[in-house]
């Protein structure tokens, strides 16, 4: 009899009732009646067993990844099925899974609340994982002897674990994790870990600083170098600058050298001519300017006598004014003609007015013998110069027809009148109407009186008043006809007669004319009458004026043109007397001409002779003055005085040239050292100083490429050494290490860490090993001892290398591999109730599924097996899956629940 | 007649800045010139402070890192200090010994540079000596003779006599002990004022009679060497003390901050907290660009939650980012690491029988027991096959093996203490 330890929690977690919708054989299938204890569910083979299992598995820990191995239903329903439990507290939950992925579709009723909470729901079931739970809550005897279920997913960690009291936490997690993280950090091999990619950063980074240190030497080398060369340089330098001073002293030697030349012939060409004289500065000018005069004057008294081709000679001149005749005699009448001339237009004016003024006059003569034909016979001018004003007459005769018109209009306005009223004589006497009317009103009135209506009568009279009153507003009492006719008889009777008596004895005793003519004929007689008059008296005019103004004048003129024929010589040639005057006129302005240019010539010849007079004199005097000129430097003649002149010129030429050259010279190389380079030119020719500054030029140039070819080498050596240093910044290479090595250190304390805490782990549990063995392995081997009928002791376990040994009640060990297949058998499932045991004390107690156990066990220990199991299930739920229906007799004497399927 | 002057030491001009814990180019590029600025602010320093010379106590460049550019600069810098009518005195440390220098190399002619032996260089105004400024310089690398000692002052001495001197004074500490000397060696020898050079951390060994003083370097080049870093200022009347003023220097500081996170409940705490800390420390500089190293300690609730991947990752995202860096000058935080310990009574583990018990036990007796230690750390080694890994490893000291296996023990127990977390 094994001591079993209490379950802490009373009654573990069980199985009520189970309802399957579809899983396996299983479909719509209710399975009730699970109780506390021991529940022994018989079935034949093939009747569902094992579904049964695994149903259970699936839906309190989830359906397995592969859909073939979540064991879908073969005959209909839904996947999947619930399951109602009596948790440890007492409360119930019912846990409901259909099949799916991540474990299939969870639904919790718990609480009287349903809930998909993944999380409640691993707790009502202690976190227990489902590998857990089938290889040490759920196993059968298959999975029974296989070993290695014991190592799958950590349960054989899970069993040290507990027994370690360390609850759910696996020493194995622990260790495989710092495992992974110690190599992580660092492997002896491999270059994936930390450290080693560290490492190659490090050296990389190393490489680079170690690359820029490197550069000191070269940079010192560099630094030498450069001084040296610099050195060399300098030296260099100096002789190029010596070499360029020398070339540039025979350079300007030689440029002194043309100049040189000329100062020495100008010294040996002084030496042939007299010494320098003071001559008046201007001699030669003077000289030129006497000759120039000289010249001149020749020139212009030559002109002044002969002529040139713009002007005539004083002979040429006295020719020509010689043959010039003038015509005084006509020129003397230059009083009259120009008399004439000047009344010329006026006469000609008059001659035309006189011809317009004939042509007038016959004119008017026409007009007054067409006019008087037209009065009528008998009528002459003589006869119209005496009649009388026709003013009068007119006035007269228009006072007749104004009479005749008013006769004219009196008569036709009574013979109208006369029509009108004999045409609307009225046939009602409006006026007799209206008396009879106002009697009548006054009988009525009476009428009134006398039967006493005094007011009305009244009223009566009045109107009878008024109407009688109002008569003659409706009519005349007299007939106008008759005294029309009477006005219109005394007009045709009297008036018209005498009327025209009076008019015919005007015509005839005043007017001498017809009296039988109307006023109209009359007047229009005494209209031409007065317009013949008017023409008589512009006649008159017009002949009078001829007589007075244009005859006497037009004469005189003619006479006095007629008095110039003497002095004329071509009589024939005009024939009136205008052209008379033109022509005398034309030979007087000829014989003007004449005069004029006589006398202009005159004047020229006069002034031509002053002046060849005057240029006589001055040529005199201007040989004088060259006469004193050569006299003044002693010159014979004038080529002496040239060549005077000309002398004392070249010598101050020469002496010019001469100081010219020397200042050349001096401004080339120096003040004051004319002396020196004519001392040194005179005994160097210049092919010799060609030759000298040729071999310079070719120093300079090797110096300068000397100088050129050190200062490339050393700007390349500053390049190189400036790059060096602009490279040469170490603080933030060296930095980037160090941080490299601080991370080196670290991980390297991470993993030291890490390796140092699976050292000491491993330590500990050697220790924990030799001298505690784990709790789960001191149950397992007190149900080990029980089962065995006390043959073996008790199980030890390597916590290192989780192997397994018995031992007899002489303490000799024994490995699991040479037990026997039943006795194996019997050990593995003392480990598992060890494993429950002390799995419980911690986490929420699960039922028990056990299949087929008892197979390989003799009957002394399957009896005692199946008492320790009766006892195990005081306080939890023992579910035995088993095909033979003799199992429940194993527990004979025990209160067991039989279920049959 | 009062003299004036900066003293400074341990340039190391144009040498790496080491410690960072993750390589960052844009960092690296930013730190580049940082030794470099903290020279120039030296240089401006004198020029606007009108001080009558400079001296440099050695150790201005690596010649081990071999950079040309720290000697070019260097001497640019000296040229404008020169320009400014301002001489310079320095002697070689062992870091830029005589031999080191670029032979080429040419220094104003204002500036002194002492040699291997004991050479007086006296500084004039106005033609009248007012200081002698002695100095010796490293002729090799590791010079371990008591170069102090051989300081004596000339005869007929200026009214100031300054000795400038690159060694160790007592310990040496992180320091090589090269040219060590005691401070008695030099307290009988008149000088004033001795320039020292070689200990990057700041001090003032003596007051007075004579001033004995270490300026430290100008600009800190790990988290070792936190703090502020400057020069001084010194101001010397015969017959008085010296004065001195501290002036800080650094373009970029180095600081390591402990965080104790016990009563912090939540980590949405952690940003502000960690940004006071930073503002706290001592005199903190706005104007001065700041890299930090946070640790967090304490026993904390928050300490699982800490643990998890990418928490820490995340908290550091939180209070900075890439884009400080662009910024001048920028906050940068290094790394923060998570040394918390969770709110549980660690003795009552170890009280039990478990083997989370076990395992407590025997780590405490690895970190205790130095022979064990050395033997589980020899292990390891031999299990790190690369030469090249190991030779970048930097040995652990005790401390260091110490921490290692208190952070392999956390490692296993976050996880076997899962539920007590």
């Amino acid at each position: 009899m094994v001591s079993l330890g209490p379950n802490p929690h009373g009654i573990a977690m069980i199985i009520r009732d189970i309802y399957i919708d579809g899983f396996g054989v299983w479909n719509g299938r209710p399975l009730t009646g699970f109780t506390k204890g021991i529940n022994i569910i018989t079935g034949r083979n093939e009747a569902g067993k094992s579904t049964l299992q695994k149903f259970i598995r699936y839906t309190l820990f989830g359906y397995p990844h592969l859909t073939e191995h979540r064991m879908a239903p073969v005959n209909g329903g839904v996947h999947g099925g619930r399951i109602r439990c009596q948790l440890s507290s007492g409360e119930e939950a019912i846990f409901e899974r259909s099949s799916g992925s991540k474990g299939g579709n969870i639904k919790l009723e718990y609480h009287g609340a349903n809930t998909s909470d993944g999380a409640q729901w691993q707790q009502l079931l202690g976190n227990a994982s489902g590998d857990l739970y089938k290889n040490i809550y759920a196993f059968s005897l298959d999975e029974l002897v296989e070993l290695d279920s014991l190592k799958s997913s950590g349960v054989e960690d899970k069993i040290f674990s507990v027994g370690l009291g360390l609850g759910n936490t696996s020493i194995g997690n622990i260790e495989s994790g710092l495992s992974n993280q110690v190599n992580a950090i660092y492997l002896p091999r491999g270059s994936a870990n930390r450290l080693a990619k560290l490492m190659t950063e490090f050296l990389q980074k190393k490489t680079r600083v170690q690359e820029i240190q490197n550069d000191l030497p070269r940079y010192q080398g560099l630094n030498r170098e450069i001084e040296t060369l610099q050195a060399g340089l300098e030296k260099t330098k100096q002789d190029l600058q010596v070499s360029r001073n020398e070339h540039s002293r025979l350079k300007n030697l030689l440029a002194c050298y043309d100049n040189f030349i000329e100062a020495e012939y100008c010294r040996e060409g002084l030496l042939a001519l007299p010494a320098k004289q003071a001559y008046p500065g201007n001699g030669l000018v003077a000289l030129d300017k006497l000759e120039g005069t000289e010249s001149s004057l020749l020139e212009k008294i030559r002109d002044l006598q002969q002529g040139t081709g713009e002007e005539q000679g004083l002979l040429e001149l006295e020719n020509e004014r010689d043959a010039i005749i003038v015509k005084d005699d006509l020129l003397k009448q230059q009083g009259k003609l120009t008399m004439l001339v000047n009344g010329l237009a006026l006469h000609k004016q008059k001659v035309l007015d006189f011809k317009e003024d004939d042509e007038k006059i016959k004119r008017i003569e026409e007009s007054i013998r067409q006019e008087l034909q037209r009065i009528g016979s008998g009528w002459d001018t003589g006869h119209i110069r005496e009649f009388g004003n026709t003013i009068l007459h007119k006035d007269k005769i228009a006072g007749f027809r104004q009479r005749r018109e008013e006769l004219d209009r009196k008569r036709i306005k009574l013979e109208t009148e006369e029509t009108t009223m004999a045409a609307n004589r009225p046939r009602l006497n409006i006026p007799a109407i209206a008396i009879t009317i106002s009697i009548s009103i006054l009988i009525l009135s009476i009428v009134g009186i006398i039967y006493r209506i005094y007011i009305p009568a009244a009223a009566l009279v009045l109107i009878a008043g008024i109407v009688f009153w109002r008569r003659g507003k409706y009519g005349s009492t007299e007939d106008p006809l008759h005294s029309v006719r009477h006005e219109l008889k005394a007009l045709r009777e009297k008036e018209e007669p005498a009327w025209r008596k009076d008019y015919q004895t005007y015509l005839v005793s005043e007017l001498r004319i017809q009296g039988s003519l109307s006023t109209d004929a009359v007047i229009d007689i005494l209209n031409s009458i007065e317009s013949i008059k008017k023409e008589i008296a512009e006649q008159d005019e017009l002949q009078a004026r001829q007589g007075r103004d244009r005859s006497p004048s037009i004469l005189a003129y003619n006479q006095e043109a007629a008095s110039l024929k003497p002095f004329l010589d071509e009589l024939e040639a005009a024939d009136t007397t205008e052209e008379w005057v033109h022509l005398a006129r034309t030979k007087f302005e000829s014989a003007k001409r004449d005069a004029e240019r006589k006398s202009r010539l005159e004047e020229i010849i006069q002034q031509k002779t002053r002046l060849l007079e005057r240029a006589k004199t001055e040529l005199q005097e201007t040989l004088t003055s060259t006469e004193q000129l050569l006299g003044g430097i002693g010159a014979e003649d004038r080529a002496a005085y040239r060549k005077k002149y000309a002398d004392n010129e070249e010598v101050i030429r020469l002496n010019e040239v001469r100081n010219r050259a020397i200042l050349t010279i001096e401004k080339i190389a120096g003040i004051n050292t004319f002396d020196k380079v004519s001392q040194f030119l005179s005994t160097h020719d210049k092919a010799t100083l060609d030759e000298n500054i040729r071999a310079l030029d070719a120093e300079v140039q090797l110096l300068e490429g000397q100088v050129q070819e050190s200062s490339t080498s050393i700007g390349g050596k500053r390049v190189e050494r400036d790059r060096i240093e602009g490279e040469s910044a170490l603080a933030t290479h060296l930095t980037e290490l160090e941080m490299v090595r601080e991370k080196i250190n670290q991980d390297y304390r991470a993993w030291a860490a890490g390796k140092i805490a699976l050292k000491i782990m491993a330590e500990v549990k050697a220790k924990y090993e030799r001298e505690k063995q784990p709790a789960v392995i001191k149950s397992s081997g007190k149900y080990f001892s029980a089962m065995t009928g006390g043959k073996y002791g008790r199980i030890s376990v390597s916590l290192g290398e989780k192997a397994v040994r018995i031992y007899d009640a002489l303490e000799a060990s024994k490995p699991i591999e040479q037990l026997s297949r039943g006795t194996k058998e019997q050990l593995l499932i003392s480990l598992r109730l060890g494993f429950i045991e002390q799995y419980e004390t911690q986490s929420e107690p699960l039922p028990v599924i056990v299949d087929e156990i008892f197979v390989n066990f003799d009957p002394d220990r399957l009896k005692e097996t199946a008492r320790l199991l009766h006892d195990f299930a005081q306080t939890r739920q023992v579910l035995i899956f088993t095909c033979h229906p003799s199992t429940k007799d194993y527990f004979e004497g025990m209160e067991v629940n039989a279920i049959d399927l | 007649m009062k003299i004036r002057f900066i003293h400074t030491a341990d340039l190391h001009l144009d040498t790496p800045f080491k410690g960072l814990s993750e390589f960052n180019k844009a960092l690296a590029d930013k730190l580049k010139d940082a030794s470099f600025q903290a020279f120039r602010n030296i240089i401006d320093c004198c020029i606007v402070k009108k001080v009558d010379f400079l001296l440099i106590a050695g150790d201005i460049f690596d010649t081990e890192e071999r950079s040309i550019q720290a000697q070019i600069r260097f001497v640019t810098e000296l040229k404008r200090l020169s320009g400014a009518g301002i001489p310079a005195y320095f002697v070689c440390g062992n870091h830029d010994f005589l031999g080191s220098w670029l032979d080429t190399l040419q220094i104003p002619g204002n500036t002194i540079q002492f040699g291997s032996s004991l050479d007086c260089e006296s500084f004039h105004r106005d033609r009248v000596a007012l200081a002698d400024i002695y100095g010796i310089s490293f002729g090799t690398k590791a010079v371990t003779e008591n170069l102090a000692a051989r300081y004596e002052r000339k005869g007929n001495p200026a009214p100031i006599s300054i000795a400038i001197c690159h060694g160790t004074i007592g310990p040496a500490g992180a320091h090589h002990n090269y040219a060590p000397f005691h401070l008695s060696d030099i307290q009988d020898k008149q000088f004033d004022y001795w320039a020292l050079g070689h200990i990057h951390k700041r001090a003032i060994i003596h007051d007075a009679y004579p001033a004995v003083v270490y300026p430290g370097n100008p600009q800190g080049r790990d988290f070792g060497e936190s703090g502020e870093k400057g020069c001084y200022l010194v101001e010397i009347e015969p017959g008085q003390p010296p004065q001195l003023l501290f002036i800080p220097t650094q373009v970029v500081r180095f600081e390591k901050i402990q965080i104790d996170l016990a009563g912090i409940e939540s980590i949405d705490r952690l940003p502000p907290q960690i940004t006071n800390a930073i503002r706290a420390m001592p005199a903190y500089d706005e104007r001065v660009s700041c890299i930090v190293q946070i640790t967090l300690t304490g026993k904390t609730r928050l300490h699982a939650q800490l643990r998890k991947p990418g928490e820490i990752d995340g908290l550091r995202s939180l209070i900075m980012n890439e884009g400080q860096l662009l910024e001048t000058p920028f906050m940068w935080i290094d790394r923060i690491e998570a040394n918390t310990r969770p709110d549980i009574n660690m003795d009552e583990i170890e009280k039990g029988n478990d083997f989370a018990a076990e395992l407590v036990k025997l780590f405490d007796n690895y970190s205790d027991d130095a022979a064990k230690r050395t033997t589980l750390l020899q292990s390891l080694s031999e299990e790190l096959l690369s030469a090249p890994i190991k030779r970048e490893i930097v040995p652990l000291s005790p401390e260091d093996e110490k921490d290692l296996i208190e952070r392999a023990k956390w490692l296993v127990l976050d996880q076997i203490l899962t539920e007590l977390l």
